[in-house]
């Protein structure tokens, strides 16, 4: 079985019905992404209250667990539930008197719900207060008080963050490894030691516990010990015994009877890991791979049980993990999840984390986005995207685009020049991203509705829409109709092509308003719900930042990025070249060209690809900034010359710095 | 799907030694003396076995002590072993024997089950059926269903059915609405007889019944027939619930599998039985014990118990010695041939060899059988042994009926009997009687959790009258449910608590006064906070009833009302138990009287032939006469020391002769004493 749905109410950051949280969970892997306090612990605590942990380190909730309104009183009431489906027989046979059945495509399925409730401030006798907990089945809470005996099967193991791997372990009482160890059958074993027999011929068919007693005798035996522990016997603890009651020390590995002495012996196990080709045992190895350990022991013991719920919850996995390993976890953990146990489940893992690099490993079927208090599955079926989506998506959503799942606000972009200049215009504009925490999304040429989709449900009714503005910026890709000839795609004063002929497209293919139209097409393929697509208003974008106001300034970057390579290469000064490019623009900006002449000029040569866009945007980032921090404009006074598409998609995807908020703009 | 493989722990001899000690019983109880005994093989057993027990075996001790041999070795988190039986003696005998071991308390929870037939399908089946299908069962009972139905009734929506019943209902003699049985999960009704209540499913009033119905389950209100019928549309649509109850029981035990009717039959069968059998059942009881809650009902047909061919017999009793056994034994329908090991002289040395004896009496004298059984009981044993035994009259009708053909039921015989005290499960009328019955029991066992429990559920079900659709669910622990149901109101809480405390306290006067004055208001306040409607003494007369005869001025002679006869009046040497033959089942008394009563003949009476010697067995007797046969075996068999018989003057002098001759003394009830003849 595994956990289908998890309801949450009053607990911390979620409230009451619609503010509460629901989350569809499927089987195997699901990773929870999102924000700081966007309830990615609250999730997990919830969890642990309902269904209990295997480390016994119980979690009670406290006062400061009731969910506080912003207005309001605090609430009086936490009710947390969880729904298991597709359960095996033994599972209906385990909680047969706990279970609903449901109707699904026309017949009945038994599920089960567990509902976990506390509620604050029961009075007992007198003034003494307490926190009164329920744990009821039923659909409805209508059903019978789990027994504490069921409860126990359905407890997970749970992974805390920053975890002491290394405590866990190593030798101890109670140590986790050993309690691993006693619940692994193989360690159970072997044929015993029989002290009259003697050791079995083939030593390794003794079991765990033959070998402690076989090492019990030897130590007995030796020599140099026997005399050490006679003289503790008869020169020490004789002298303090009482008469008729004697005291002897004993040395050996473990003493006890029966599963204790297995205990014992158990406890005094280590668990090290060990590089094979290495010479000498370091003494201790790094919390990382510590970490590592501990979580493939765990899995081990979850994978090798037969009764128990095979839940595994970890927190921040990547914690003390470099890159790669992270990625090898993810592909462990996605292996285990399709494992079958013997006796027909299979491990389900919940996770969270903050990692980039985890979230671009993991399948984004299996992730689930959490934003301010809701959770938003991106399975398929709950998003916009189509099972081609998802196939194009695993395959190129890397580490650097999956900081998106992070994200308060996405730019999507089909090019390396808007990632450049982006988050200069921003700063000028006086929206810095990295302040309102939105994320860039590059996609290059091809997929940016595709990564926009991410953002749509499919449901928006049922599921709401995700409270994460995300704005695509794509070009018009219409030049103006002087620029063929400009560009010498035609000769001066021909007509233009037949439209099937050439790839590009001029003003002059558009009549009445059918500009508009292709305006709309281009939005439309990526808008809906809190996800808008922001259409350059000419052309492209370094050709609409030229005809909007920056001409100048793009004729010196496009200048600079021509010369790039003497520049890096110290044959030509960065200087230098400025100069000879103020003399050509004033020579451009002296003839009689329209508004539209001179910006094709300007971009002419980003255009016929004689220098490089990114290298350009890279010089006019530069330009700006220089212009910002010589505070040649102010914000106000830069919007009036960037293209006006570019301030509409920041502003949709930031909120204005409040005053004294310190933002780079004065 | 099938359930998965299971093989049950074996049992040792070292097992079974720990058992005996742990019961405190002898070394060799389960072995004999010789190691012979049938019992051993019997305890040791984990297959599929039919133990036909005698009465006195000692049954019981073997299942708990084989029980809490598998609660000890048991290793399994998610599979249990199911106990079922008729009535919730098994568990009381655990809880009483065990309950202060691991082992005992064990095997009371998860994953195990110990209780009625009754419980088990209510708890696997029906009740998570019900409550999937949005039905909550919150109450299972036939009279407290039947109330809500006539409630329901005065509903304009049912004006046509209720017209319909007004038209029959006519004398007092026919109660319609107390016959009908939801028999469909669309709700046709039945009546008792398994007739549909309305013959055309079309016409208006048959609509409303099944409306009215409906209504009724929705409310929370059930019958204990009509779970089976819930739980068997389970099995229909869902199939797969067998197997999941086979896998989570893999050991099947039926204690006092006599008494299940056709209906509990059945469904066992289909549960466990069924395509493929449950590991391990083993299914304990004596087909001459056979007696059953209700009259019309039959025993089961479709699991016969025992099967020749896995049946165990223990035929030898250590209650009773011979002479007791020779004269229940030709009243077993089979009879086994009873062997009588017993009495103990542990506790009771008198000799009792033939003191046993029937007493005659006329319409005159039927009120003075219990005096001269006292005094017969006075005689024969010392006053240790009269304060250290049990002694208890009982007949096999004991609720009230006509006034005629004398006497009918036990109160003819002593008219402050009172039998709402007595039934097993009482299911007392007043809140003064649901106090009382808590009382007696906590009286008897010293624990004051049995009172408390009847006072809490006497206040659930104040709450109920009072509001059907109240919100309070079937629990078993019914002061918790109170308890926590009153968290938001901390000062009613306290009341309660207050109450109940004082109540349960055995120095406790129950006066009417203090009951008008002060705990009524109480309790009404508490009910109401429960129904969440707040209602007056009034609105609830009859259950609040309080009698004035525990009033006060009485102080120094306060009737104590638990059906116990005490002798001599005056200064009393024995208390002498009254009940039903039903209440007793499976007790052990030191001396037992059976009071003749009337159900269709004089049932003593009607035996007069198998206590003469003329007949033995069944023979060709009908149902009617089967059943007296079975009840009054079970009455028979169950003195260790003395049994005594109470019937009308109706012997010729030659049956007295052949009485005397099997062992009898016979003497009839006279104006000054007994006459012995």
């Amino acid at each position: 079985m595994f956990i289908a749905e998890l309801r949450i109410e009053n607990f911390r950051i979620f409230g009451e019905g619609d503010k509460g949280l629901l989350l569809k969970l499927t089987p195997g892997l699901t990773a929870l992404v999102g924000e700081n306090d966007s309830g990615k612990t609250a999730i997990i605590d919830a969890l642990r209250l309902v269904l209990g942990t295997r480390d016994q380190e119980a979690y009670r909730v406290d006062d400061a667990d009731f969910h506080q309104p912003a207005e309001g009183e605090r609430r009086q009431e936490i009710r947390i539930t969880s729904k298991f489906e597709e359960l095996t027989l033994a599972d209906t046979a385990a909680f047969a008197e706990y279970l609903t059945y449901e109707d699904r495509e026309g017949e009945k399925h038994p599920v089960l719900y567990v509902n976990w409730k506390a509620v604050a401030n029961a009075r007992a006798a007198g003034q003494r207060r307490y926190t009164l907990i329920e744990v009821r089945s039923g659909k409805k809470a209508d059903g019978p008080q789990l027994d504490q005996a069921a409860r126990l099967l359905l407890c997970t193991t749970y992974l805390r963050p920053l975890r002491d791997a290394e405590r866990a372990m190593s030798a101890g009482r109670g140590s986790r490894l050993s309690q691993i160890l006693q619940h692994t059958r193989e360690a159970q074993e072997g044929t015993d030691f029989d002290p009259n027999t003697g050791p079995p011929d083939d030593l390794s068919t003794l079991s765990v516990l033959g070998i402690g007693d076989f090492a019990n005798a030897l130590l007995r035996d030796h020599p140099g010990l026997r005399g050490a522990r006679d003289r503790l016997n008869t020169d020490y603890l004789s002298n303090l015994a009482f008469a008729g009651k004697g005291l002897e020390g004993q040395i050996s590995v473990s003493g006890g009877e029966g599963d204790l002495r297995r205990r014992q012996l158990l406890e005094k196990l280590e668990l090290e890991l060990r590089d094979p080709d290495a010479q000498n045992m370091p003494p201790n190895r790094g919390l990382g791979s510590n970490n590592l350990l501990f979580m493939t022991c765990e899995l081990l013991l979850l994978g090798s049980e037969e009764d128990g719920f095979p839940l595994l919850i970890i927190e921040e996995p990547e914690a003390h993990l470099h890159p790669q390993r992270q990625l090898r976890l993810i592909q462990f953990l996605q292996q285990q999840v399709s494992a079958e146990r013997a006796d027909g489940q299979s491990i389900q893992v919940l996770l969270t984390t903050h990692s980039p690099n985890l979230a671009s490993a993991i399948k984004l079927d299996n992730l689930v986005l959490l934003q301010r208090g809701k959770a938003y599955p991106l399975a398929l079926g709950r998003t916009m995207l189509d099972a081609g989506d998802y196939a194009f998506l695993e395959r190129f959503l890397d580490v650097t685009k999956a900081n998106l799942f992070f994200a308060r606000g996405v730019l999507i972009v089909e090019g390396d020049a808007e990632n450049i200049l982006l988050p200069t215009i921003a700063r000028l504009i006086g929206r810095d991203l990295t302040e309102n925490g939105v994320s860039i999304v590059n996609v290059g040429t091809v997929g940016l509705r595709r990564y926009a989709r991410i953002y749509q449900r499919k449901d928006a009714a049922a599921d709401g829409t995700i409270d994460v503005p995300v704005a695509c910026v794509a070009d018009l890709d219409v030049m103006p109709d002087c620029a063929p000839a400009i560009l010498g795609k035609v000769s001066a004063g021909q007509p233009l092509p037949a439209a099937n002929q050439r790839r590009w497209r001029a003003l002059s293919d558009f009549p009445n308003n059918t500009l508009a139209t292709r305006r709309e097409d281009i939005r439309a393929r990526a808008a809906g719900q809190k996800v808008e697509t922001f259409v350059s208003d000419k052309w492209t974008l370094e050709y609409d930042l030229a005809r909007c106001g920056l001409a100048k300034e793009m004729w010196l970057a496009v200048q600079l990025a021509q010369d790039d390579d003497k520049i890096t290469k110290g044959s030509r000064s960065r200087f230098g070249v400025t100069r000879d490019a103020l003399k050509s623009w004033e020579a451009l900006a002296e003839q009689n060209y329209s508004d539209d002449e001179r910006a094709t000029h300007v971009y002419a040569t980003l255009a016929n690809e004689d220098a490089s866009k990114p290298i350009t945007a890279q010089y006019l980032a530069r330009l700006l900034e220089l212009g910002g921090k010589g505070r040649v404009r102010t914000p106000e006074q830069w919007r009036t010359v960037l293209p006006p598409y570019l301030v509409a998609a920041i502003d949709y995807v930031t909120v204005p710095a409040a005053p004294g908020d310190g933002g780079a703009a004065p | 799907m099938t359930a998965s493989p299971f093989t049950p722990p074996e049992i040792t001899d070292e097992d079974v030694a720990w058992a005996a000690k742990t019961l405190g019983l002898p070394a060799d109880a389960f072995s004999g003396p010789d190691g012979t005994d049938p019992r051993l093989h019997i305890l040791k057993s984990v297959e599929t076995l039919d133990v036909e027990a005698c009465p006195g075996s000692g049954k019981t001790t073997l299942l708990v002590a084989k029980l809490a041999i598998l609660a000890r070795k048991w290793t399994d988190a998610r599979r249990g072993v199911c106990i079922l039986s008729h009535t919730n003696v098994a568990r009381r005998e655990i809880e009483t024997s065990l309950g202060f071991t691991p082992e005992g308390r064990r095997l009371l929870c998860y994953p195990h089950y110990v209780g009625t037939i009754h419980g088990f399908v209510n708890e696997f089946l029906a009740v998570p059926w019900l409550r999937s299908l949005g039905y909550p069962a919150s109450t299972i009972d036939d009279q407290q269903c039947e109330a809500h139905r006539r409630r329901l009734l005065q509903l304009n929506q049912f004006i046509t059915l209720r017209n319909y019943v007004g038209a029959r209902e006519n004398n007092p003699q026919t109660n319609l609405v107390a016959a009908w049985h939801v028999n469909s999960p669309t709700f046709d009704v039945i009546k008792d007889s398994g007739q549909p209540e309305i013959a055309n499913a079309n016409a208006p009033s048959a609509q409303q019944l099944r409306a009215l119905a409906k209504k009724c389950a929705e409310d929370g209100f059930h019958r204990y027939r009509e779970v089976f019928m819930w739980a068997n549309d389970l099995l229909d649509k869902h199939p797969l619930i067998a197997a999941t109850i086979k896998q989570r029981f893999p050991m099947l035990f039926i204690d006092e599998v006599q008494d299940n009717n056709e209906f509990q039959s059945a469904l066992i069968h289909r549960l466990f039985i069924e395509g493929d059998r449950v590991a391990v059942r083993q299914r304990y009881g004596d087909s001459n014990q056979a007696i059953y809650g209700h009259a019309n009902d039959k025993g089961a047909e479709s699991d016969v118990f025992p099967q020749d061919e896995i049946r165990k017999d223990v035929p030898n009793s250590h209650r009773f010695g011979q002479q007791i056994a020779d004269i229940a034994n030709p009243l077993g329908l089979v009879p086994h041939g009873l062997q009588g090991r017993g009495p103990s002289s542990a506790k009771i040395a008198s000799d009792t060899s033939n003191k046993h004896a029937i007493f005659l009496f006329t319409d005159q004298t039927v009120t003075r059988v219990l005096e001269a059984y006292a005094a017969h009981l006075s005689e024969t044993f010392t006053e240790q042994e009269l304060r250290d035994g049990v002694f208890t009259a009982v007949g096999a009708v004991h609720r009230p009926g006509a006034e005629d053909n004398v006497p009918r039921f036990v109160r003819h015989y002593w008219p402050e009997y009172d039998h709402e005290l007595t039934s097993s499960e009482p299911k007392p009328a007043t809140f003064f009687q649901y106090v009382t019955a808590g009382r007696k029991t906590t009286f008897e066992s010293g624990e004051a959790h049995q009172a408390v429990e009847k006072i809490a559920e006497g206040t659930i079900r104040l709450a109920r009258l009072v509001n059907p659709a109240a919100r309070l669910a079937a629990r078993r622990r019914r002061h918790s449910q109170i308890l926590e149901a009153l968290v938001p109101q901390p000062e009613v809480r306290e009341h309660y608590r207050a109450l109940v405390s004082l109540l349960v306290h055995p120095k406790t006067d129950l006066a009417a006064n203090k009951w008008d004055n002060e705990w009524c208001g109480k309790v009404i306040a508490i009910a109401g906070s429960l129904a969440g409607t707040a209602f007056t003494r009034s609105q609830q007369a009859e259950f609040l009833t309080w009698p004035v005869a525990a009033q006060a001025g009485q102080q120094a002679q306060k009737p104590r009302r638990d059906n116990f006869y005490r002798y001599p009046a005056a200064s009393p040497t024995v208390a002498i138990r009254v009940g039903s033959i039903h209440s007793v089942k499976g007790e052990t008394h030191t001396a037992t009287m059976l009071l003749d009563t009337f159900f269709h003949e004089h049932h003593l009476q009607e035996l007069k032939p198998w206590l003469i010697g003329a007949n033995a067995g069944r023979g060709n007797s009908g149902v009617r006469m089967q059943a007296r046969l079975k009840q009054h075996y079970v009455g028979m068999t169950r003195p260790s020391h003395l049994l005594c018989l109470a019937m009308r003057d109706t012997f010729t002098p030659q049956e007295i002769e052949t009485l005397k001759a099997r062992a009898w003394r016979v003497g009839r009830i006279e104006q000054a004493a007994v006459n012995w003849l």
